[in-house]
């Protein structure tokens, strides 16, 4: 379908109008004189159109959100295939099973249909078995985007939280080329997000090609650590079934204390999950980080060396 | 005189209202449960085929699509209260149909603006969780086959129930940052009888059991008096559509169908469940 509405940001008719208008074409910023087919949605006069599409959400959607409490974003960062999009199937498929991180229970979600695009290849479909998720592109039907959950506290609070599930050349490109033309969604995260998780492929890292895994999570995590300003980060190594030598684990655990100072790290697998409670916990445990990591205290400032009393004075 | 309360009763395509509403119907007619008929319905003809099957003991085929008028019943309270019944669309299709096209017909938005009290009628055996790979593991090797990419993604049900909700709220202008005292909902599991439970479950266990997200998103957004859970076997056992029930016809069909009530304990009393969201 076309975009005809001239505003920025209003997507009518998919969405409600963002003037307001309850039909859109009384929108004085709608194109006039456009009748393009819209396949199927015409719209008959007083139906009540929905301000999301159950889609996972595109920044502008975030706004939705934002006029009613504070949304965290979580930037979900790693290479291809390092299980980015895996980690949020299994997420989804615990919350349906009624699997809730530790003091919260699902409020709402305006992504659902993200949420089940991205969990179908986790289920079985008439005959064939279950296989981890497609490769996320930019191109294909899979739009990344993100993914929102609205959480209820004890206390009967929501926190609203959308998670990226963006392509890992994204985040490769960005590693290499801060600025390269294709890594603007990586941009995006680093500036708009609360917090960061460093999705670490332990499959790579033991692999024949181990060393050049090592040097993106290097390029990877300088990037990262150069944006953070003080934000919360969170390193969860995935696949982490499998065996990688200890010298591996320490070399990278070094670089990443190095460029991170202390930070929380998960351990995840989704291999025969459904058998493991504890393995279960571990993701519910890293979605509750993500509802509640908050940034670190900023380190006191230091007292100013001067002479002059005026300026000690604190 | 003020306007009666409006119950708006929902429900997708194949969740038994159409057996809900004529064990309801006769049940109102005997006037002897908590709801009793104000004056005649205006327009039955919704119900003809399926009160005439069950005076024979069969079933009735499911309601054709296409039938999108509503549907209202006049009760009366034994308070005296006047109660509507409203069953905004009865084909169900819609309902269905509004998640996909993220479009709410007008008629049904008045309806839902007007209503403090929603019945949401599921059947459980319809709405069953899916395989994956944590109810039905696959070695994790083989898990890398490839698969025919951008198949339609089927919603599941809880997701699709979730959307429904939210959509109705949203219509309502009832925002869930807060929780929600009122629209008060009622959930009916129809066809509590194909569940095979013993007596005694609690109906909203039961939904968790089945339905844990939906479940749990009705009890993180509604105050725990604004949300009631009760079973409902409108035929008290499995009907064939072309052999009638011998016991149906000696004994009526009012005299079979039952209610679940909150604590697990059965009533045949159908209009009790709606009673007690009025009630309180």
């Amino acid at each position: 379908m076309t975009k005809t509405c001239q505003r920025k940001h209003c997507y009518a008719p998919d969405n409600s109008c963002l003037m307001g208008e309850d039909d859109y074409r009384l929108c004085k910023y709608w194109a006039q004189g456009e009748n393009q087919v819209e396949d199927g949605k015409t719209q008959d006069g007083g139906s009540i159109l929905l301000p999301w599409s159950g889609g996972a959400f595109g920044v502008a959607d975030l706004s939705y959100l934002a006029s009613q409490t504070h949304p965290r974003v979580v930037a979900l960062i790693g290479p291809l295939n390092s299980g980015k999009t895996t980690l949020l199937a299994t997420m989804f498929l615990l919350l349906l099973r009624g699997k809730m991180p530790p003091g919260f229970g699902l409020a709402r979600s305006l992504t659902l249909g993200g949420w089940e695009t991205v969990a179908h290849w986790m289920k079985w479909k008439s005959g064939q078995g279950p296989q981890f998720p497609e490769h996320t592109t930019s191109r294909e039907q899979r739009v990344p985007g993100l993914l929102h959950v609205g959480m209820r506290d004890d206390s009967g609070g929501l926190t609203d939280l959308a998670v990226s599930d963006a392509p890992g050349e994204w985040f490769r490109r960005w590693a290499v080329d801060e600025t390269a033309a294709d890594a603007a969604g990586a941009r995006w995260l680093a500036a708009n997000a609360d917090a960061f998780v460093l999705v670490v492929d332990s499959e790579a890292l033991s692999g024949e090609d181990r060393g050049p895994a090592q040097v993106t999570y290097e390029l990877l995590a300088e990037r990262i650590a150069s944006h953070v300003n003080y934000r919360p980060v969170r390193i969860v190594w995935t696949k982490s079934d499998i065996t990688i030598t200890t010298q591996m684990v320490s070399r990278m655990n070094d670089r990443f204390s190095a460029v991170f100072g202390s930070c929380e790290t998960s351990h995840i697998t989704v291999n025969k999950l459904g058998d493991l409670p504890h393995e279960q916990d571990a993701f519910l445990n890293l979605l509750g980080w993500m509802l509640t990591a908050s940034t670190e205290a900023k380190p006191n400032v230091p007292a100013p060396v001067s002479a002059d009393y005026f300026l000690a004075f604190r | 005189m003020s306007e009666p309360t409006q119950v708006l009763i929902l429900g997708g395509f194949s969740a038994g209202k159409t057996h809900f509403g004529a064990q309801l119907l006769s049940r109102l007619h005997h006037r002897r449960g908590e709801l009793r008929l104000r004056v005649a319905a205006p327009n039955l003809s919704l119900f003809e085929t399926a009160l005439a099957k069950l005076s024979q003991g069969m079933t009735s085929e499911h309601t054709s699509g296409g039938l999108y008028e509503t549907l209202v019943i006049p009760t009366r309270t034994t308070a005296g209260d006047e109660v509507d019944l409203v069953w905004p669309e009865y084909g169900g299709e819609q309902v269905d149909d509004i998640a996909k096209r993220r479009l709410l017909p007008s008629a049904w938005a008045n309806r839902v603006l007007k209503s403090e009290h929603w019945i949401l009628v599921i059947r459980l055996m319809s709405a069953k969780m899916e395989y994956d790979f944590l109810n039905r593991p696959l070695d994790i090797l083989s898990m890398s086959s490839s698969r025919q990419p951008s198949q339609t993604i089927n919603w599941s049900s809880q997701s699709s129930l979730i959307d429904l909700m939210q959509l109705l709220l949203f219509v309502k202008g009832q925002s869930t940052v807060r929780r929600i005292a009122r629209p008060k909902l009622l959930v009916l599991l129809s066809c509590w009888d194909e569940l095979d439970l013993a007596e005694g479950n609690k109906p909203h266990d039961i939904l968790l059991t089945h339905l844990p997200l939906f479940g749990e998103f009705l009890d993180v957004n509604w105050f725990p008096e604004s949300l009631f859970t009760y079973g409902l076997s409108s035929l008290s056992k499995k009907l064939s559509s072309e052999v009638p029930d011998e016991d149906y016809k000696n004994k009526g069909p009012e005299s079979f169908g039952y209610v679940v009530l909150p604590d697990g304990s059965q009533s045949p009393d159908l209009t009790l469940p709606i009673a007690s969201v009025l009630g309180r």
